[in-house]
């Protein structure tokens, strides 16, 4: 009996101390996710991986209403529902993840954006590839290395890889583009995680680690 | 744990054990407590309180060594539970790490720590002796430097150490919220609260006006129940108290000092301050109080005895300092004030007494009912109104052990509220230094308060329950003097007689007002003045205006023995019953010689068949021995009367009687040593518990009452003739006043009864003759008794049975 006692105190300081020495460390991944309340169609999940820099919600805002200044960016923008952004630059900027340069290191980021009555007659497959950059009238100026469609419960959508020079020039850059239209038809889901392609060979399984990541969660019923 | 090795006495701080002797000490002193001057004597290993030889700690429960631990680990858990609900992609580790990172997880893992390394502590002093001394003796030297300072001193360096630290975490509270350094975040406090101003200005609107609502309505509910009279406002005086001097010389004596305190005051003395009027109802408490309102040129200040009695807390206590500031003002501006309380027993008591007044208000119920324990005659008529009070006593001290009541503290009106304890701290609380500039501006100022001026202020009260009021009320210093308003002397009876009945129109002559204030000893103003009206009431029944002394003697009778039923006895009965109390009023008029008899009646009053009730020649203060022997022949005549006149037997009438015999000669046995012993149980043992019938003490009672009961055969015997005479008279006029019962006994002619008849040899022969034919039917129940034999010449008889018509 006593020595049940001594085993089970035993247990409970062992216990206690793995709680109080797992707090030495710091978790491998930053966790991002789309609170429930505010999601127009559902809960969207990935991680990031440690030490990627993240952005404020009204950091993003403030930075792509100062350069979107013409009325439809301004409608586009009031439609999203929900943005994040990822630099693992080691002075993350902004400028980084949501400028049209190469990028050094990668970055991340991630939307929910509702489609106006008229975008969702033509919410298809293909026009969520050309999404962010207009792949079917690059033609050979860009190198597609994946390009699957996929599908999360009810949402479907693609999953593009691809390497391009910007038109305003600069290094190639790396693209891993989720992309993926609400059961609905109603809204679009985008991960964007980018960098140089010689940044994205280097940092291939943190890349994919974060794509692999990304989970959509719809209520069938909403 | 304080052990510096020396048997000193503690000097504080330390949590010390008491007493652990050291082990050789105990060998020379086994026993008994340590000398008082050691205090708590330490040993130098501190061992355990139950068994100084272990030296470790002793074992924590299981459970209390976990629960703790358990619980903060449960706390985080929770916590990690949270975080894996709310995120898919969490793995058990990330959360965990999650939550270690976050403030509150932070909190938990810190006492986690804390509480292990507290748990790995005990375990320790637990299992190694060396440990567990070790830290004793470490904070034993601790406490030992402590020690050095004294207790002042380390309580000042505490006071200091904790506003440092206090200073230090608002300072960082502070810097914290100004987003500046500690030190400079305190220069911007007074920047920031001239800021805030307005707000705090409108924060303490608000509370004020939430304040000011209930102090509105205590100051409404607060009014009320004082009445101030002006000198010339009441116009009785002290020649309208009467039957009261002694009283009225004595409270005179205090209106004298108020209107002049340099009198005694230049002597060094003080005025009394205080007066309690006590007695019965209706003598005269409350008109003497207004005769000091009429005669005194201060102002007079009437308390309302329900002003006490308040819907809310703290209203009682508030209305008692409203009341005392106005007595203070009234005092200073007219050089003294008279405040009176009537019916102060509303201010009631903290307890105590309480149940003392509420065994009296008992002891009163059990006078009114003695007689329904046993039916038959009331037993109490027969003796002077002394012996009726120690038997009601005797009776109510019985009854209080079936029902012991008891006090509580919300006796009275007003207790438990707090009213009463105002009452008594502003009645002798008048020497505090009063006003704001005197209490707060002076003493700011460094200057000592100026004393109050003299405030003269005569409390006076008036209860007819003195034992209902707290003890602490009658304290002097509070009530100075407490006056017993008691039942009006003979002389006061008689101007109050002659007083009232001078108001209407009568017949009455002096000698025969006399005679009534000799046979209404306990009678009081407030009762002459209502059996004159009940006389007029009589008198204006009958159609006269002019009151007669037949009158008066009738409203006499019916308020002091009330209204008879008005229901007939059948003859059988009622030749007993008339012979029953014809035997008391025989043996009381032959052998009472300290009293007269008031009223003998046959007329049922409930469950009383009848009585013959005294009048005391004097207000006596004691009673002899023959005459407390007098009294118990007086109640055994109608035991010895119904045996003598009815062949042995006896009716159940007589139960009340022999109790009230017993009670006496065993009482006076046992507390009067007017037995054959001196030894009193009165003091000792409460004797009604069945004592007085075991053993010895039984049989003297017995024995006593067996030989005062052959005396009372012997006087019946004597009074043949007389028992058969007033038992025919009572069975012809049902109730017969004192003089017409005298009237018959000696054959001569009374007020309203003829007696002249009842000596000639020709009816006394009828009488016997009747007799003997009634207890004949008594034998042979179906036989019909005989018809009452006719007194010749009967004179007209007054018939006090004006009730019935």
């Amino acid at each position: 009996m006593a020595r049940a006692q001594s085993l089970a105190v035993g247990l409970v300081v062992l216990a206690a101390f793995g709680a109080a020495l797992s707090g030495c460390a710091k978790p491998d991944y930053n966790y991002a996710q789309l609170s429930p309340s505010t999601a127009p169609a559902g809960n969207v999940y990935f991680k990031v991986p440690q030490g990627w820099s993240q952005f404020t919600a009204e950091d993003i805002a403030k930075a792509e209403s100062s350069w979107s200044t013409d009325a439809t960016a301004k409608n586009l923008l009031a439609a999203t529902a929900w943005q994040d952004a990822y630099d693992a630059a080691p002075e993350p900027s902004l400028v980084h993840v949501l400028g049209t340069q190469t990028p050094k290191d990668p970055t991340v980021f991630a939307s929910l954006r509702t489609l106006f009555q008229p975008e969702k007659s033509g919410a298809t497959t293909a026009a969520l590839r050309d999404m962010v950059v207009p792949l079917s009238t690059l033609g050979s100026n860009v190198h597609i290395l994946t390009d699957d469609k996929i599908a999360q419960g009810p949402s479907t959508g693609v999953h593009v890889v691809f390497s391009y020079v910007p038109a305003a020039g600069g290094a190639e850059q790396t693209v891993d583009q989720t992309a993926l239209l609400s059961a609905g038809k109603d809204a679009v889901y985008l991960l964007l995680v980018r960098c140089s392609s010689e940044c994205y060979s280097k940092n291939r399984d943190a890349i994919n680690s974060v794509t692999a990541s990304y989970t959509i969660q719809e209520d069938p019923n909403g | 744990m304080a052990d510096d090795g020396n048997p000193t006495p503690d000097m504080g701080g330390s949590d010390s054990h008491w007493p652990t002797q050291p082990a050789q000490s105990m060998e020379h002193e086994p026993t008994g407590l340590p000398e008082p001057e050691v205090g708590p004597v330490v040993s130098p290993t501190h061992g355990r309180r139950d068994n100084p030889d272990i030296l470790t700690r002793k074992p924590l429960a299981f459970w209390d060594r976990i629960k703790i631990l358990l619980f903060l680990v449960v706390c985080f858990t929770v916590l990690i539970w949270a975080q894996l609900s709310a995120n898919p992609l969490i793995s058990f580790s990330e959360a965990e790490k999650i939550v270690a990172n976050t403030g509150l997880g932070q909190i938990l893992l810190v006492l986690i720590i804390v509480e292990a390394i507290r748990q790995i502590h005990f375990l320790l002093s637990e299992n190694v002796a060396e440990y567990n001394q070790l830290w004793i003796r470490l904070f034993s030297k601790g406490e030992k430097f402590a020690a050095r300072y004294s207790p002042w001193t380390r309580y000042r360096m505490a006071r200091v150490f904790k506003w440092i630290v206090g200073l230090t975490l608002i300072s960082m509270v502070l810097a914290a919220v100004f987003h500046t350094t500690p030190i400079l975040a305190f220069f911007k406090v007074p920047a920031w609260f001239i800021g805030q101003l307005p707000m705090i200005a409108q924060l303490v609107i608000y509370l004020f006006i939430a304040v000011a609502q209930f102090a509105l309505i205590f100051w409404f509910l607060s009014r009320g129940g004082v009445d101030v009279y002006f000198p010339d406002d009441v116009k009785t005086r002290f020649d309208d108290v009467w039957g009261q001097d002694r009283v009225v010389e004595r409270v005179r004596e205090n209106i004298v000092f108020m209107e002049n305190p340099e009198e005694i005051e230049e002597k060094g003395g003080y005025v009394p301050g205080g007066i309690l009027l006590w007695g019965p109802p209706g003598t005269g408490k409350t008109l003497l109080a207004e005769a000091v309102a009429g005669e005194t040129g201060k102002p007079y200040v009437f308390v309302d005895p329900g002003a006490f009695i308040n819907m809310f807390f703290g209203v009682g206590v508030l209305k008692v300092k409203g009341l005392f500031r106005k007595l203070r003002k009234l005092s200073l501006r007219y050089g003294g004030v008279i405040v009176f309380f009537d019916e102060a027993d509303t201010l009631g008591s903290r307890g105590g007494a309480v149940s003392q007044a509420r065994r009296d208000a008992l002891m009163e119920k059990l006078t009114a009912f003695e007689s329904s324990v046993d039916p038959g005659c009331n037993g109490r008529h027969y003796v002077s109104p002394t012996t009726q009070r120690f038997l009601a006593q005797d009776e109510a001290s019985r009854a209080a052990q079936v029902f012991v009541p008891t006090g509580t503290n919300n006796g009275g009106g007003m207790g438990g509220m707090g009213t009463l304890q105002a009452l008594l701290t502003e009645m002798s609380g008048l020497k505090k230094p009063r006003g704001f500039v005197n209490r707060v501006v002076r003493r700011t100022l460094g200057m000592r308060p100026k004393p109050p001026p003299k405030y003269r202020i005569l409390v006076m009260m008036a209860t007819n329950m003195p034992d209902a009021l707290d003890p602490a009320l009658l304290r002097p210093g509070r009530i100075d003097r407490i006056y017993r308003v008691g039942y009006p002397s003979k002389e006061g009876r008689v101007v109050t007689y002659r007083n009232y009945l001078d108001k209407i129109k009568h017949v009455v002559t002096d000698e025969q007002i006399d005679t009534l204030a000799t046979t209404s000893p306990y009678a009081t103003g407030a009762t002459i003045k209502d059996a004159v009206n009940e006389a007029l009431v009589i008198a204006i029944r009958d159609g006269r205006d002019a009151v007669t002394y037949a009158d008066l003697i009738k409203a006499k009778s019916l308020k002091e023995h009330g209204l008879p039923d008005g229901s007939n006895y059948v003859d059988r009965e009622r030749h007993s019953v008339a012979l029953h109390e014809a035997c008391h009023a025989v043996v009381m008029y032959r052998l009472q010689h300290s009293s007269i008899i008031d009223t003998a009646t046959i007329e049922r009053r409930g469950d009383i068949g009848g009585f013959v009730s005294p009048i005391p020649l004097e207000d006596r203060f004691v009673q002899w021995r023959s005459e407390i022997e007098v009294n118990v022949m007086t109640f055994l005549a109608s035991l010895a009367g119904e045996r003598l006149f009815y062949d042995g037997d006896h009716t159940q009438g007589v139960g009340g009687d022999m109790r009230a015999a017993t009670s006496l000669v065993a009482t006076s046995f046992m507390s009067h040593a007017m037995g054959p012993t001196l030894r009193s149980f009165g003091g000792v043992v409460n004797y009604t518990e069945g004592m007085p019938f075991e053993g010895e003490t039984a049989k003297a009672i017995e024995d006593k009452l067996q030989e005062l009961y052959a005396r009372t055969v012997a006087v019946l015997e004597e009074n043949r003739r007389e028992v058969l005479a007033v038992t025919h008279a009572l069975e012809v006029h049902k109730t017969l006043s004192g003089e017409d019962v005298i009237a018959v006994i000696e054959g001569t002619e009374g007020p309203t009864v003829d007696g002249r008849g009842y000596t000639e040899s020709e009816f006394i022969a009828q009488l016997e003759q009747y007799h003997r034919t009634a207890v004949e039917a008594h034998k042979v129940v179906h036989e019909r008794p005989p018809a009452l034999p006719q007194i010749p010449e009967p004179v007209a008889a007054m018939r006090l049975d004006s009730a019935r018509e």
